[in-house]
């Protein structure tokens, strides 16, 4: 396979994917906006947001920080699963993939770049989903609280991001097993909704026997109270779990290149 | 281009200017709470009231003022805390008016007064919120027995009765975002009958519209009393067979009358937000002035002389003319002696009589008798900071050497040892008092001043051989400015205190404020009232007025009942 194969397989993998994976962005930003409408809307939460000041926005920095991640690894986890479930399964249906198939490439080549791209995508979404949305609440505070200043809430922001990057692990790797999953379901069933229907259940299932773990390691420990958010204890990153999840991936992915170099396709 | 006239792209850019315009919308509505004019759902005959309008938008203007951006440097989570909290106390969202209908007869057909809150929301989940909180945190408060009855007025409209023990203990009325609530059930159907339009509102009366158009702001809180409604209802209060209640009753017509009140045809108030501070105004409209009111009215203005004689450094002082005080104690005391005369009672002469007795001073010829034109009092900062400020008086007199001889006599009379020194060529004499204390007086300038600290007298003393005075000050001159005449008084507040002041009135509550050690440069707090052909006018200006103390009210009161736990009720 030469260079130019290489970089060819890239940009189409890019060219195809970019805008979805924007609104994939996008779509992990939700609470953002949701959080946006109401300040928006309701008066009472403009008021919040107009008597905040540099040590309390420490508290909202805190809080929006738990938020997100209970978002990401609860409901970000469905949208990620929509996401990857188109990877493989329509380029299969609608039989575009044949014309990649007439490139001097291997069959196993055109998945590894699949899912690659996706992978890089997905996580960094994923991950630094966590940063922007501290650092856009940082900036929305600085801008509209009277008693919120860059310069004063900076090292609140630096303190609160700087921890957030152990949840930007914990849930980089948790997407990452969800989207291998996922995208074995998309290479397995070349129907989309078959694969949703698939990776739903998959997720569905995780949650119930693994959930409860997933939250206590990222968010629950940090919370002991409604009102109080523990920075120290938040997503404690533990080696066990982070490299099993990865392991997992690894398999998920062998097990997808499996399941692709023996699949039928006419 | 091709992608802008795409059809999806139209569809998202519409859909994003749709809810833009919904949230500017949003934004620019006012609520229902804003300007809502409660006087409109008050009866026409209304003896007086006060409202609030937008609690919600008076909070915002605390934090937007001038003394809360130098409170939030020194308490910065503590202030941003407390208003959180008031916020979610659930009663900001409102305008509330409480006011006196009049007097009726209760269940037991005794006469009592008829109070009523009205509460007008901005939506019906602040009232419900209101509702679920206040009025079920006020049932709770009555303990066991508590009975509620309700009935359906109309569609919108429903009267609950709470009682306790078959006893009534108050009535409420809710209908769309309203909310009245009363001691007296009747008093909750003369509101909604002026709802309703079944009888005309207080806007109809014409000296409260005279004195809602004196006011200069109806924004933030307004108070009315009207006189004649006031005058009406005592004259004519039932005084019931109890002859000391009769008695009683009738003193106090004769003390109304005697001061004037009667002659008192409405009072107004104003507090509101100007250029980052709180302007109070209030108002007396009485033309026909009698009794000791028209003596007091009758006071020449305060020529101010005596700030002149106090430091510029001074944390505050006021200064009052005070040339008909002789006339005014004499009036007082006839009015006195009038309510205190019967068998066995000892009127007002017996009382100065037995000072007289004790202290070898005539109160009346000696101490009012000499007092001149004006009366100030200030407080000084120490020059050392341990020691704080000390409160000194300067009375202007009108002979020097007789008020110096009553003290000089009531020292010997009252076995006091007295010394004197002199301070930069003036006599500074000491009374010596119990524990350690005393009374340091010098006369300067044919006025007393006098203090229970030497240094106070001594700076004093400075100012008036040339030292800086308050009134030569910028600080003062400045905010003298907005004088519109001659004042009969005016009080100056530095507020360099204003601060730690603060602290302390916000203390009580969840949020931990600093009480000392806050310094801040605000801009001084001003006061003056004069008198008018029509009647009385004070001004204040000052950082925050009244407001933090309502705020705290709302989010001590409200905010604790929220957090009570379960096993607590």
């Amino acid at each position: 396979m030469t260079t130019n194969i290489l970089k060819a397989m890239l940009w189409k993998e890019w060219r195809e994917t970019r805008l979805k994976w924007l609104a994939f962005a996008a779509a992990f930003h939700i609470p953002l906006f949701i959080s946006v409408l109401v300040v928006a809307f309701r008066e009472s939460a403009r008021f919040d947001l107009y008597a905040l000041s540099d040590p309390v926005a420490a508290q909202l920095f805190g809080f929006a920080l738990v938020f997100q991640s209970g978002f990401l690894i609860t409901a970000g986890l469905f949208l990620l699963a929509f996401f990857a479930v188109g990877s493989i399964g329509a380029e299969l249906d609608n039989q575009s993939m044949f014309f990649l198939f007439e490139r001097p490439v291997r069959r196993w080549h055109v998945l590894l770049f699949k899912y690659a791209v996706g992978a890089v995508q997905t996580t960094t979404c994923v991950g630094l989903s966590i940063l922007t949305t501290l650092t856009a609440i940082y900036l929305v505070t600085a801008a509209f609280a009277p008693y919120v200043s860059l310069a004063g809430a900076w090292d609140s922001f630096v303190l609160v991001a700087s921890n957030g990057l152990r949840g930007a692990v914990w849930t980089t790797v948790v997407a990452l097993m969800v989207y291998s999953g996922t995208f074995l379901f998309s290479v397995w069933f070349e129907k989309w909704w078959i694969a949703v229907i698939a990776g739903a259940v998959s997720l569905v299932l995780m949650f119930f026997y693994f959930g409860e773990k997933l939250i206590d390691w990222v968010i629950s420990r940090a919370t002991p109270s409604d009102d109080t958010v523990n920075l120290e204890l938040y997503g404690q990153l533990e080696p066990v779990p982070i490299l099993g999840m990865l392991l997992v991936s690894a398999g998920l992915y062998f097990a997808s290149q499996y399941v692709f170099a023996r699949k039928e396709m006419k | 281009m091709e992608r802008l006239k795409s059809k999806s792209f139209i569809l998202f850019a519409a859909a994003v200017l749709v809810l833009a315009g919904v949230a500017a919308a949003q934004l620019a509505q006012p609520t229902k709470a804003e300007n809502p004019r409660l006087e409109r759902l008050l009866p026409a005959d209304t003896v007086g009231f006060v409202e609030v309008n937008d609690l919600r938008a008076q909070a915002l203007k605390v934090i937007e003022s001038e003394a809360w951006r130098e409170f939030t440097k020194e308490n910065s989570a503590a202030s941003s805390l407390f208003m959180i909290g008031a916020n979610h106390a659930g009663a900001l969202d409102a305008s509330y008016a409480m006011a006196l209908l009049g007097v009726g007869n209760n269940d037991a057909g005794s006469p009592e007064p008829q109070f009523v809150i009205v509460a007008k929301f901005s939506d019906w989940e602040a009232r419900y919120t209101f509702e679920n909180r206040v009025l079920r945190f006020v049932r709770d408060g009555q303990s066991k027995g508590v009975e509620t009855k309700s009935e359906k007025l109309d569609d919108k409209t429903t009267l609950s009765t709470v009682s306790r023990m078959g006893v009534h203990r108050f009535t409420y009325a809710r209908a769309d975002n309203l909310l009245v609530v009363s001691n007296s059930a009747d008093a909750v159907r003369r509101v909604l009958d002026v709802r309703s339009g079944k009888t005309p509102s207080l806007e109809t009366n014409p000296t409260f519209a005279r004195a809602r158009a004196g006011s200069k702001a109806v924004d933030g809180m307004f108070g009315f009393l009207d006189g004649a409604a006031l005058t009406r209802i005592i004259d004519t209060a039932p005084v019931g067979a109890d002859e000391k209640a009769a008695e009683r009753v009738a003193a106090f017509r004769q003390l109304f009358h005697g001061v004037g009140a009667a002659s008192v045809q409405s009072a107004s108030f104003t507090s509101n937000f100007e250029d980052g501070r709180v302007a109070e105004r209030f108002q007396l409209i009485a033309p026909n002035r009698e009794g000791v009111l028209a003596t007091v009215a009758a006071n020449p203005p305060t020529q101010g002389a005596l700030l002149a004689l106090v430091p510029e450094d001074a944390v505050q002082a006021f200064d009052a003319s005070v040339a008909n005080a002789p006339q005014t104690f004499e009036q007082m005391l006839a009015l006195a002696s009038q309510l205190g005369a019967g068998p066995g009672r000892k009127g007002p002469e017996a009382g100065l009589t037995e000072f007289a007795e004790k202290t070898g001073v005539d109160f009346r010829a000696e101490i009012v008798g000499a007092v001149g034109n004006e009366f100030c009092v200030a407080q000084l900062t120490s020059k050392s900071s341990e020691e704080g400020a000390s409160g000194v008086l300067i009375l202007n007199l009108k002979d020097e050497q007789s008020f110096a001889q009553t003290l000089t006599k009531f020292a010997e009379r009252n076995k006091r040892e007295t010394t004197q020194r002199d301070y930069k060529g003036v006599t500074v004499r000491r009374i010596a008092g119990e524990k350690g204390r005393g009374l340091e007086y010098a006369f300067v300038g044919g006025n007393l001043v006098a203090s229970g600290k030497a240094e106070a007298v001594e700076r004093v003393i400075d100012t008036a051989q040339g030292g800086r005075s308050l009134k030569a000050g910028a600080a003062y001159q400045s905010a003298a400015a907005q004088l519109p005449g001659q004042p009969q008084f005016v009080y100056f507040n530095s507020n360099a205190d204003y601060l730690n002041g603060l602290g302390r009135s916000l203390q009580g509550g969840e949020q931990e404020f600093k009480t000392e050690g806050q310094r801040a440069n605000l801009r001084p707090s001003f006061a003056f009232g004069m008198t008018r052909e029509d009647g009385f006018y004070v001004e204040s200006r000052t950082p925050l007025g009244t407001f933090p103390r309502m705020l705290t009210a709302v989010s001590s009161k409200l905010g604790q009942e929220e957090t009570k736990p379960k096993g607590a009720e």
